[in-house]
Parts: structure tokens; C-alpha cells; sequence
């Protein structure tokens, strides 16, 4: 009897490792890609903290970040080219491509803002009071066609100036403090942390300032929808599980954002993107209001951000888009169990 | 001419190859993108170029794009050669700088300058200047390792002889030495001028506000594959005719040279 009884004990005691430990019993964590273009910047916090928090793993999903150097548009390139399965990255992206037959779809809101600044050099405090002041001076985006230079372009048109009254220069995220400080632009769109700590430096202040809610609809009239997770057509329709695991991980992490300080939140990132963990609270208690508590896409966000990229013909003149083609709630929804 | 016993094709027939072969090459093209073998997403297609370059030149938007590429390639190109030449030459006549600086030489050359691009930007500010330091980096080093060996290459009975007729340095310099170094110079500027462009676009596409750079880095950024390869296309265009002029130049200039051995 006894070596029948022994091989039972053993299967019985496997059985219940497997039901007690992994969530989704038996089966491998399933390998998941996301590419994002610049990982410390604050609209990726819901990615990075589901990653950190390990939300992913408990979904089942083992999610490897790719931090693409080239920034957004990169990141995009690498899913509408088949090298991920997801971006985290601003709508932009998705409607861009979609101008030019190629769809991508946005399946959750990671911030509902801009969030971003136009901020002046402190030399120019007294000549430029207002965003049509910025006629005939240089200033900067993040890179050409970027969402800070389609922004850009819908506050200049908004002021009643013409795209090419504006020297507008590529000088990137990280540089562009440098490039104001020395003088190479005179104003530049600026994304968190180096907003924050620009103005903290005092050397510079804000003309427009769209982390808060306030300041957007002040500066552009209504909804923006900032950055989503974005994913291909085909992941939806071939491995729509994978989609939803995502989703719920990131519906959790943006529920955990609304309710959590700026210093938990940078204890709870790993060192190398809470940065100086001081600097990235006051950051994203300025940013709070960006983070969507449902995580829903909105549809009149997306209609604005179409708008500001018909601007610089981004999206050309008289092609129509409906914003419905390049988001899907289903998720989200499903995930917050309203189905 | 009569060299060659086998080979009889004319140079009409070559051209017809050539021709022939691009033709083929663009037709191909053309279909795969409109049968749907190749996605002209990622790959464009000869019309969708066509119609874009002529759109680029009906609105005169890429002359101005064009012409600060240019300016900043031509600068960065005759600074960077004078500079090549001069120091070319210094090392050559004095032995004991050359063999001072000699591994700083190589190690310098040997740095990639498109990495520093993004510092050059820091250091020199996003305008003329550090698209201008980028090319002199690029170029400098072609031409100035082709004076040096030139210059070294030049042989010694003509300058023991030059020297016997009373040649002073200077003269020795003048006509002697450089008249001899020119092929070799003006073979390193033909090089040197796809690397000048080079490094214009690299300085561009970092971080400017026009500029062929600029325009392919817009065209990349909005997924538009098409205007990026236009671009790619007119800076091709450019770098030809300038080839063709250095080719006429060096013609003109290198009407005296030693014979070789």
C-alpha cells in the first residue's frame, strides 16, 4: 500500500500549491510587451506603478517595459510595427496613425489632462504677458510633430497666430530647461518633472499651465485627452484576455493613484524614476487632477486633441475622423463591472 | 579602349542597363505596394513620392529647408577642410607634432560624432553653430589625414631637388607640396561631402527648427513614411550635384601632378 498512498500525498500537496499560490491556476504568466517613450515622465505613472506594484503579475502577466529613446512617436512606430503588444502613449499617436490607414486603439486613460506647461525664460518677464507675445521669438517642443507641438499649435491659432509667426524648435524633454536657460528659446512646452522643477528654481513661470483641470479648460476650452494605453486591432481581436488583464491591472493602479499622497506614490516607484522623491511628490500633487478615477477614454477629449492637430494639418483639412474609431471603453467598463 | 578584348558593351548600352534597371526597380515597387505585397505604410511608393516632392517644390517649402541644410553644410565643410589642410600640413612639415599628437589624433577620430550630437546641441545652442561644429567634426578628420599622408606621400628627390634650386619652405609648400597633395585632397572632399551633410541632418533632426533634419524628423514623427524618403531623396539629389561640381574642380585643379614612382 504504502508506495500507492505516498505519489497521492505528493499530487494532493501539488494540487494545492497551485490553487493557493498563482492566481490563474496552472497556466504560465503570458508574456506581454509595452513600449513607452521616456518612463519617468509622470503620464506614464499608471503603467509603472502597476509594474511596480506587481498588479501585472497578480493578473497573470508578465510585462516587460521597453523604454524607447526616441520618445513617443517611437514607441508608437514599435506597435503599429508589430515589435509590442502595447504603448503607453498620448491619443495623439493613435489619431495620427489612423490619418494614414493604420488603426490603434486606445483601451484606457492613463491621464486626463495635458499635462503639460508653456513656460518663459525669467528674462522675458516683462515682454512676454501672454501667448501673443510669442510672435517672431523661438520656442521650443519636445520634438517636431510631438503632442506638446500639436498643442502649441492650438494655443498659438486660439491667440490668432499664424504656425509659421512662431520659430517652433525641437529641443527635447529633458534639454528643454537648458535650451530656455540658455537662450535658445524663449519659451518652451514643458512635461513633468522638469516643469515643476524649472519653476521651483525660479527660473522661469508659467503662461499656461495644463496639469490641472482649471488651467486646461482655461487655455483650451474644454477636455483633452492626454495619454492611454494603446494597443493594435489585432491584439484585441486574437488575445482579447490579455487586453482585459491589462486593463484591470491599470483600472487597480489608477484607483490606487487618486487615493494615494505623492509621497507614497514615490516610495512606491523604484528609485531610478521617483527621482528625488521630494521633487516627484510636489509633481504629482500639482498633476493630481490628471488621473482619470475610471479610467474611461473620453470622447470629448479625443474630439479636442483631433482639433488641435488639424492645426498643423496633422489631421488634414476636411478628412473626417470620428474619435470613436481610435478608443474602446469595453474594458475599462468591464473592468470597473458596470459591464 | 582596346584593353578590354571581352568586354564590348558601349557606354550607350551601360546607360540603357542602368536606366533599364531603375525602371524595373521602380515598377516593381510601384505594384507590391498597390497589390498589397508591401504596405506602403512603412515602405511609401514611387508616385506617392513623386506627387510629394512636387508638392515640396510647388510651394517652395523644401528650398527653405534646403538652403539652411546647405548653409550649414557648406560652412561646416570649407571650415572643417581649411582646418584639415592646415593641420595636415603642420604635421606633416614638423615630425615631432605629428608624433605628439598622433594618438590623440586616432582616438579623436575614432570617437562617433553622431553620439555627441545631442552635447554639441548643449554646448553650442540649437541654432547655425552646433549643426556648423558637427560637420567641421565629421569633415576635419577625412581631410586632414589625407593632406598628412599626401604630404608624406610626396617624393623626396623632387623636394631634395626643389630644395637644391633654392626652394624656401613656403615656396616648397606652395609648389610643391600641396600642388602634389591636392588628388589626394580633393579625393577626400568628395568623401567628405556626404559626411558634411551627414552631420548637418544629424544636428538638424536633434534639435533646430528647419532644415531637411527638421522636415524628416516631422515626417517621421506623423508616421509618414513618404516624406521621409522624399527628403531622404532631395538630400540625395543635393549631394550629387555637389559631387559633380568637386569633380569638375578637382579637373581643373589637378592639371599638374608628379607622376606616380
Amino acid at each position: 500500500m504504502r508506495p500507492v498512498v505516498l505519489p497521492r500525498v505528493l499530487a494532493l500537496s501539488l494540487i494545492a500549491v497551485l490553487v493557493v499560490g498563482a492566481a490563474p491556476p496552472g497556466e504560465p504568466a503570458e508574456k506581454v510587451t509595452v513600449a513607452i517613450g521616456g518612463v519617468a515622465l509622470i503620464v506614464y505613472l499608471p503603467t509603472m506603478l502597476a509594474k511596480a506594484k506587481g498588479y501585472f503579475a497578480e493578473e497573470g502577466l508578465d510585462v516587460e517595459i521597453l523604454d524607447i529613446k526616441g520618445g513617443g512617436s517611437q514607441a508608437a512606430s514599435a506597435l503599429i510595427g508589430g515589435s509590442v503588444d502595447f504603448s503607453a502613449n498620448a491619443i495623439d499617436h493613435a489619431i495620427k496613425a489612423s490619418t494614414r490607414g493604420k488603426a490603434l486603439i486606445a483601451v484606457h486613460s492613463h491621464v486626463r489632462l495635458p499635462v503639460m506647461g508653456l513656460v518663459v525664460a525669467n528674462k522675458y518677464r516683462g515682454e512676454i504677458k501672454s501667448i501673443a507675445d510669442l510672435r517672431g521669438r523661438p520656442v521650443g517642443v519636445t520634438s517636431p510633430g510631438s503632442q506638446t507641438h500639436m498643442v502649441l499649435g492650438f494655443l498659438l491659432a486660439k491667440s490668432g497666430l499664424k504656425a509659421d509667426e512662431v520659430k517652433i524648435v525641437g529641443a527635447g524633454g529633458n534639454t528643454m530647461p537648458l535650451a530656455l536657460e540658455k537662450d535658445s528659446v524663449h519659451a518652451g512646452m514643458m512635461v513633468d518633472p522638469f516643469f515643476t522643477a524649472f519653476l521651483k528654481q525660479g527660473k522661469g513661470y508659467a503662461l499656461v499651465d495644463m496639469f490641472t483641470t482649471r488651467g486646461t479648460l482655461e487655455a483650451m476650452g474644454g477636455e483633452v485627452q492626454g495619454t492611454t494605453l494603446l494597443t493594435r486591432p489585432d491584439v484585441i481581436a486574437k488575445r482579447p484576455a490579455i487586453v482585459q488583464k491589462m486593463v484591470n491591472a491599470l483600472v487597480r493602479a489608477n484607483k490606487l493613484i487618486v487615493a494615494s499622497s505623492g509621497e507614497e506614490l514615490a516610495r512606491a516607484l523604484p528609485r531610478e524614476l521617483a527621482g528625488d522623491p521630494a521633487l516627484y511628490a510636489e509633481s504629482f500633487e500639482h498633476a493630481r487632477e490628471a488621473f482619470p478615477p475610471d479610467s474611461l477614454v473620453s470622447r470629448d477629449g479625443v474630439a479636442r486633441v483631433i482639433e488641435t492637430m488639424r492645426v498643423f494639418d496633422a489631421v488634414p483639412a476636411g478628412m473626417k475622423l470620428a474619435p470613436e474609431s481610435v478608443f474602446d471603453n469595453r474594458f475599462v467598463q468591464k473592468a470597473l463591472g458596470r459591464k | 579602349m582596346a584593353t578590354s578584348g571581352i568586354d564590348t558593351v558601349s557606354r550607350a548600352e551601360i546607360r540603357l542597363w542602368r536606366l533599364g534597371l531603375l525602371a524595373a526597380f521602380l515598377v516593381l515597387w510601384e505594384t507590391a505596394t498597390r497589390r498589397g505585397w508591401m504596405d506602403p505604410f512603412f515602405v511609401s511608393q514611387p508616385t506617392a513620392l513623386a506627387g510629394q516632392i512636387a508638392g515640396w517644390i510647388r510651394t517652395g517649402f523644401i528650398f527653405r529647408h534646403l538652403a539652411v541644410t546647405l548653409q550649414e553644410t557648406i560652412i561646416g565643410f570649407l571650415l572643417g577642410t581649411l582646418l584639415g589642410i592646415v593641420v595636415g600640413l603642420l604635421f606633416a612639415r614638423w615630425e615631432t607634432l605629428a608624433r605628439i599628437f598622433d594618438p590623440l589624433m586616432v582616438a579623436l577620430n575614432a570617437m562617433p560624432r553622431v553620439v555627441l550630437a545631442p552635447l554639441f546641441i548643449l554646448w553650442f545652442g540649437l541654432g547655425l553653430l552646433s549643426k556648423v561644429v558637427m560637420v567641421i567634426s565629421l569633415v576635419f578628420f577625412v581631410v586632414f589625414f589625407s593632406t598628412y599622408t599626401g604630404i608624406r606621400e610626396v617624393d623626396r628627390d623632387l623636394v631634395n631637388n626643389a630644395r637644391i634650386l633654392g626652394a624656401r619652405p613656403r615656396h616648397l609648400i606652395r609648389h610643391v607640396l600641396l600642388p602634389s597633395a591636392l588628388t589626394w585632397i580633393f579625393s577626400s572632399l568628395r568623401t567628405s561631402v556626404g559626411f558634411a551633410l551627414i552631420g548637418a541632418v544629424v544636428g538638424e533632426y536633434l534639435g533646430s527648427h528647419e532644415g531637411m533634419g527638421w522636415v524628416i524628423s516631422y515626417a517621421e514623427s506623423m508616421f509618414n513614411a513618404t516624406g521621409v524618403l522624399a527628403g531622404l531623396l532631395v538630400l540625395m539629389a543635393a549631394v550629387i550635384v555637389i559631387d559633380v561640381g568637386l569633380k569638375r574642380l578637382d579637373a581643373r585643379f589637378s592639371y599638374w601632378k608628379p607622376i606616380a614612382k
